[in-house]
């Protein structure tokens, strides 16, 4: 077969995914743009992202969102890290239980899971208890942000880990002895040579936590109150209870933008930081 | 001469395995020495030991009378490249070169001076901004090298340095190396399963066979008289001859259906087992069986030309010996019956 009859065989096999995304993916997101212009409804205008951006509530909004989304991210990437560094290292039937611990929460499900948490958080659950028997007075957790924080670290951590993990996995432990060998410490081969050589691995982990965080409203509905409220959740407000969907729309066009805007800024950050 | 380096009784376990059993070697200071062996022999653990790169689990590694066996790698001092040189991706040329100096906390204006010697020293002039991907596989390894040399090590470790080159490169490299290592007067370890390359590169050798070395002398010693059958086999090519020695000074070949005349001083006693092995390249292939030689009878299997030389294999009895001539030479005809001749001194010889 000749190359050119080759690349359209490729072509030829890549119709199904493009028709599919086409159909399900962007008609809906441009149907979403009709709807929040007011297209499809005869009365065009901007006027739903005029209330938007003209109500300091709906600021405040996007301010928690994307502070939430990026406190989970940088949580991940914390708590994430050395997790990966030990699964990358760990062999045979450790490996395997650390897997096994990481992906765990995926088995569950999101309610049930956020219940969970519930019960650790509550008023009479599992830290205030420990709180009490050590004499300290209990904390009110649950309806907070550090409850939803920790609720979305412990569910998207696997994503984080794993990205991590297979760029380390992937890496020649030529590289760290030959830093020891010209003299480097354990903690110097880390810092000159095992981090950068990881950090693909970590901006990958970043922004499919950061993408899964901004997007996700089951955990902070069932662990929020009025005062924890995200986009996500106000676009799913609007559209069971208020059954605004123009006004439901613009808000999900709003929160596109602003995880557009952030993968935009890191990639001009990385290109920076590589050149 | 500074770098000196004395291995005494090293072991290395992984498991129930022992890589390395008990190796002593001295490496005189300013010279080269290959460890010489087939995979599996030990010889790249055993550099990893001396590099610190594996803990021994009995023995000592001393560098000019000091023990740096309990040492950290980083402690060492000790130059090393790496097989797949292992240079860093995310930095260029010059910041690999320079990364031995800034561990050592280097200050900014020599460590430029230094790196800029190092990498004059290995003909990497006006490549210090590239990264390594933009090298070609020799100027990789130029630049694995210039790395470890820039801090001077009294010892420099090489681990397959040119398996990663393609054969014409591997030839110039090998010289290139060689002359590098006589001007600067390093003192260099070399693993390698390339006997050629063992025997163009170092002052001496050091055969290993599973875990021990079998020979450490210079590549003519090791080649021409060679201490075990393993060294004579592995290193160049061997025609076998098994058998038991008679009471008139022969060995009693039964797969030839002959007795070959054994050298003196061959230790063996009478009706022990034997093993004699003789170089192709010691074997004269000739038309009429002339007298006062050692000679065996045969018939001309195959005549391989190789340019410089041809290969004749011939039949004599159960066993093919391989004979090599200087091309050019008078060759007989596959068929052809002859009588194939060598000088009784040429027969090297084992008790079994």
């Amino acid at each position: 077969m000749s190359s050119a009859a080759g690349r359209r065989l490729g072509a030829l096999l890549a119709v199904p995914a493009v028709a599919f995304l086409a159909a399900f993916f962007v008609g809906p997101l441009l149907l979403a743009l009709a709807e929040s212009l007011g297209l499809t409804r005869g009365a065009t205008g901007t006027g739903h992202y005029a209330r938007i951006f003209g109500d300091t509530y709906y600021l405040e909004v996007m301010r928690d969102t994307v502070l939430l989304a990026a406190g989970v991210t940088g949580a991940a990437l914390v708590v994430g890290y050395p997790y990966a560094l030990i699964l990358a290292r760990a062999r045979g039937a450790a490996k395997a239980a650390l897997l096994f611990l990481l992906v765990a929460p995926l088995l569950v499900t999101v309610v049930v899971r956020t219940f969970g948490w519930m019960i650790v958080f509550g008023r009479r659950g599992l830290v205030n208890a420990a709180l009490g028997a050590l004499g300290l007075p209990a904390l009110d957790i649950l309806n907070s942000w550090t409850a939803i924080a920790v609720a979305l670290v412990h569910v998207l951590l696997p994503f984080m880990v794993l990205s991590i993990a297979s760029t380390l996995e992937s890496l020649d432990p030529a590289f760290e002895e030959a830093a020891a060998t010209l003299g480097a410490p354990p903690w110097r081969q880390f810092l000159h040579v095992v981090a950068p050589l990881s950090r693909d691995g970590a901006v990958a982990g970043s922004i499919l936590v950061f993408a899964l965080a901004i997007g996700s409203f089951v955990t902070v509905m069932v662990m929020g109150d009025n005062r924890t409220m995200v986009l996500p959740l106000l676009v799913y407000q609007q559209l069971t209870v208020a059954s605004d969907w123009p006004f439901a729309a613009a808000l999900g066009m709003v929160l596109l933008a602003i995880v557009l805007a952030v993968f935009w800024l890191q990639a001009r950050i990385a290109r920076r930081a590589a050149a | 001469m500074k770098g000196r380096l004395d291995i005494a009784g090293v072991v290395k376990r992984y498991g129930t395995t022992v890589a390395v059993d008990g190796v002593t070697l001295v490496v005189p200071p300013g010279s080269m020495t290959a460890l010489l062996g087939p995979s599996g022999c030990g010889k790249t653990t055993l550099l990893r030991c001396i590099a610190g790169l594996a803990d021994l689990d009995a023995g000592s590694i001393a560098v000019d009378g000091a023990d740096i066996g309990a040492l950290p790698p980083w402690r060492r001092g000790l130059g090393m490249v790496f097989q797949s040189y292992a240079l860093f991706p995310h930095m260029t040329v010059a910041e690999n070169a320079a990364f031995g100096l800034r561990m050592r906390g280097t200050g900014r204006a020599e460590a430029r001076e230094r790196v800029a010697r190092a990498l004059a020293l290995v003909r990497l002039e006006g490549f210090e901004e590239r990264r390594p991907s933009e090298l070609s596989g020799g100027q990789q390894q130029r630049a694995a090298l210039a790395r470890a040399l820039v801090t001077e090590p009294p010892v420099l470790l090489l681990d397959e340095p040119l398996s990663a080159l393609d054969a014409k490169l591997r030839h110039a490299m090998r010289l290139e190396l060689r002359e590098l290592q006589r001007r600067l007067g390093i003192t260099t370890i070399v693993v390698t399963h390339d006997q050629d390359e063992a025997m163009a590169m170092a002052d001496q050798v050091a055969v290993m066979n599973a875990g021990r070395i079998e020979q450490v002398a210079s590549p003519e010693t090791v080649y021409r008289r060679p201490a075990t059958p393993f060294v004579a086999e592995f290193v160049g090519r061997t025609n076998r001859l098994e058998g038991r020695a008679t009471a008139a000074g022969e060995l009693d070949v039964g797969d030839v259906g002959g007795r070959v005349q054994l050298p003196m001083g061959h230790g063996l006693v009478q009706g022990a087992l034997g093993l004699a092995l003789l170089r192709p390249e010691h074997l004269r292939v000739e038309q009429a069986a002339g007298a006062a030689a050692p000679r065996l009878a045969g018939k001309v299997v195959d005549v391989v030309f190789a340019g410089d030389r041809v290969e004749i294999v011939v039949a004599c009895g159960a066993l093919k010996l391989l004979a090599v001539q200087p091309g050019g030479s008078a060759v007989p005809a596959p068929g052809e019956a002859v009588s194939l001749a060598w000088r009784a001194e040429d027969l090297m010889v084992w008790p079994r």
